[in-house]
């Protein structure tokens, strides 16, 4: 596998200027700015410089590249692989109930025969994240993991893009199936947040939309603590992430919010919202967030005598670049020291992450985790 | 405006000497923005934990009285649950005696019957015979069995429930006579002073039965609450008040404690360990006393625990009346 780098930004434009991989890459993952993406020049740009590719990414709340995380840019990193074939699906969203049959049918596109692992990147907004994950992986074969996660749009939560094949579109699902017995994929999910304050039952909720806590509307209960912060909403309500637990929610489920509407008194939420759930308030922990990331690195690595990694995909929840600011490069840096300087670093701040929480669990939607693939390919003869 | 930290701190590090040097100033500017930036975050940050810590440990007081609440709410239940059914209990163990007891005072009273027959012919014949010895001795026999008879007959009156008995006219003195027939020896054995002021008779319509029950409840009550204090004495006072007759029973004790002076005739409630009160008593004989026209007061004047009833002479009659 072969891998290289590239970064646009306002000031510097594309550093560096040329490709070394040229004609030969198979894969691009581009991770940018809303705005950046739209402009067709530039996807046109990186089509020019990577033909034979398939254009693969999303817009962000931050993007990750090496140890940095930047605002307004456009990440680049292409990858070509040298045993492992690649083959994409997409799929365009029109209405947040039919997120589940979403799924199923990306997984349809996929020819499952040899299929290793699929990643999907989703549209941030306008769609039930669990619902997707369920439809996804349901209708794959049980030995095929898959991770992503669900675009942003820093914290504004207004239009969310999705690219595949060198277009970027706001309602769109893709998919990338890696194939082939050389390609390794491990993968982990960790949070690192503190919960805090009373429990509240889920008493009105449907899919992902929460009304009431505790007979009360939720809308209310958040602002009260948000104080100043309350004109920020919908942004600021990550700031408290909702922890749930009860009969039918895995123990640990986060759920962050997607956006607020002050008419119906609701909020909405990145998955599911269970009715009869008990859910918590969380706050951040800053050297436990930080700690959370560099535990995710450790754990994608658990079970494997592999050496480090040649890929890192690292997409994280825009819930912990609010809250670690100007430190946020810290949880980065975390990860960068548990893989060493020769793996390469890429990623997004996003939406909700899609992860199982360690190696061989089963694949979830997670908010407020760091969410870490890893991709290594085998040089040994597959056959 | 700069953070006030970041103010002093430039000042007291680093304006003297970098004030004048206007390039060293244009290096800095970034780095001071952004420390700038670190140090308004944090005090937001830091504001908000201590702004939610506050909202939540009101919120989490407030959940822990309703627990609290609740808690007490629960155990109220619990302790009335656990007296229902140790009244079911005493009720079916008092159903079976009650049937026992017209068994047994059926099996009782025919024997008797012979012995009473069989004794005042014995009588007549040692009166002719004028042996004064033994008329003394048969003499004795026939009142034992008199007043066998009269336990016998209190105990099937007592074990029947009467609440669907007819009003019949009875005399006061009479119903009093049946009623300490059944519990005149425990008071005596008790070494409890009974004094009665009950008049001549007063005839009123009641059931007798019920009536009879409301007196032993309310004797035995006397009998639990002084039996085992120094003094101890029961007073038992029937006066008439032309359309009521009023009947109380005070004991030497300090009386109700106020605070549970309302809470006497709820039902359930007893001052009795579980087991050996119902706290159906005092309940059962208020709505004897409503059946019967009248109502059962507790005197919060008397020095001592004095309870009143009273009962209308007709109270098919007079319906419920307010007696002052």
């Amino acid at each position: 596998m072969k891998l290289e780098q590239r970064l646009w930004t306002k000031t510097k434009q594309w550093v560096p200027q040329g490709s070394q991989l040229d004609g030969r890459a198979d894969l691009v993952l581009i991770f940018g700015e809303t705005a950046l993406l739209k402009d067709k020049k530039t996807l046109a740009e990186i089509k020019e410089c990577y033909p034979k590719a398939h254009l693969f990414g999303c817009s962000t709340s931050g993007e990750i590249q090496d140890t940095r995380v930047y605002d307004d840019s456009i990440a680049v990193t292409a990858i070509q692989f040298q045993h492992t074939s690649i083959q994409a699906g997409k799929i365009r969203m029109t209405e947040v109930k039919d997120s589940c049959e979403a799924g199923t049918k990306l997984a349809a596109q996929l020819n499952h025969k040899d299929l290793t692992h699929v990643l999907v990147l989703s549209v941030g907004l306008g769609v039930n994240g669990s619902d997707l994950v369920k439809g996804l992986t349901d209708a794959l074969p049980k030995n095929v993991t898959v991770t992503g996660g669900l675009a942003g749009d820093q914290d504004r939560f207004t239009e969310t893009l999705v690219i595949s094949d060198g277009e970027a579109i706001n309602n769109m699902v893709a998919v990338i199936g890696l194939y082939g017995k050389n390609i390794q994929v491990s993968s982990a999910s960790l949070g690192g947040w503190d919960s805090f304050g009373p429990e509240r039952m889920v008493t009105k909720a449907e899919g992902n939309v929460l009304y009431e806590l505790d007979g009360k509307s939720a809308l209310s209960l958040y602002k009260s603590y948000l104080g100043d912060h309350v004109k920020d909403l919908p942004g600021s309500a990550l700031l408290f992430p909702l922890s749930l637990r009860g009969a039918n929610v895995k123990e640990g489920l986060v759920r962050t919010i997607l956006a607020v509407d002050e008419k119906n008194q609701s909020m909405t939420f990145a998955g599911d919202i269970p009715m009869n759930s008990y859910a918590r308030f969380m706050m951040a922990n800053f050297d436990r967030l930080i700690g959370g990331a560099i535990g995710a690195a450790e754990r994608s690595q658990s079970g494997t005598t592999q050496p480090s990694p040649e890929l890192a995909l690292l997409i994280s929840c825009v819930g912990r670049k609010i809250v670690l600011k100007q430190r946020i490069e810290e949880e980065v840096e975390g990860v960068r020291s548990i893989f060493g300087d020769k793996t390469v670093l890429t990623g997004f701040y996003s939406y909700g992450e899609i992860s199982p929480f360690t190696p061989n669990a089963k694949c979830e939607l997670h908010n407020q985790t760091m969410t870490i693939t890893t991709i290594r390919e085998s040089s040994e003869d597959a056959a | 405006m700069r953070h006030k930290l970041l103010a002093r701190q430039i000042k007291k590090h680093l304006e003297d000497s970098a004030k004048d040097d206007p390039k060293l100033m244009g290096i800095l500017e970034d780095f001071l923005k952004a420390v700038d930036v670190a140090y308004t975050d944090m005090d937001e940050g830091r504001n908000l934990i201590e702004r939610s810590m506050e909202i939540s440990s009101k919120e989490l007081l407030i959940t822990n009285q309703e627990l609290r609440a609740r808690h007490e709410e629960l155990q109220a239940a619990h302790e009335l649950a656990q007296r229902q059914h140790a009244s079911v209990v005493t009720n079916a163990k008092m159903s079976e005696l009650g049937k026992m007891a017209g068994g047994i005072a059926h099996e009782i009273n025919t024997p008797l019957s012979t012995i009473l027959l069989l004794s005042e012919g014995l009588l007549k014949n040692a009166e002719n015979n004028a042996e004064l010895e033994d008329i003394g001795k048969i003499e004795r026999v026939i009142a034992t069995v008199k007043r066998i008879a009269k336990i016998v007959k209190g105990l099937r009156t007592f074990s029947r429930d009467g609440s669907n008995d007819p009003f019949n006219p009875c005399d006061s003195t009479q119903i009093i006579d049946h009623t300490l027939a059944m519990c005149s020896e425990r008071f005596k054995y008790a070494e409890i002073e009974l004094q009665l002021d009950i008049g001549k008779g007063i005839s009123f319509m009641c059931r007798e039965t019920q009536i009879s029950q409301l007196l032993l409840n309310l004797l035995n009550n006397a009998y639990d609450a002084i039996h085992t204090i120094p003094i101890r004495w029961v007073k038992l006072q029937v006066r008439d008040l032309d359309s009521h007759i009023e009947i109380s029973v005070t004991d030497s004790g300090p009386g109700i404690p106020a605070e549970l002076q309302d809470k006497i005739a709820v039902p359930f409630f007893t001052t009795k360990g579980v087991g050996e009160g119902t706290g159906l008593g005092l309940s059962i004989s208020m709505g004897i006393a409503r059946a019967h026209g009248g109502e059962l007061t507790l005197d919060k004047t008397a020095a001592n625990t004095r309870i009143v009833i009273l009962l209308a002479k007709d109270p098919e009659g007079c319906a419920i009346q307010k007696v002052s």
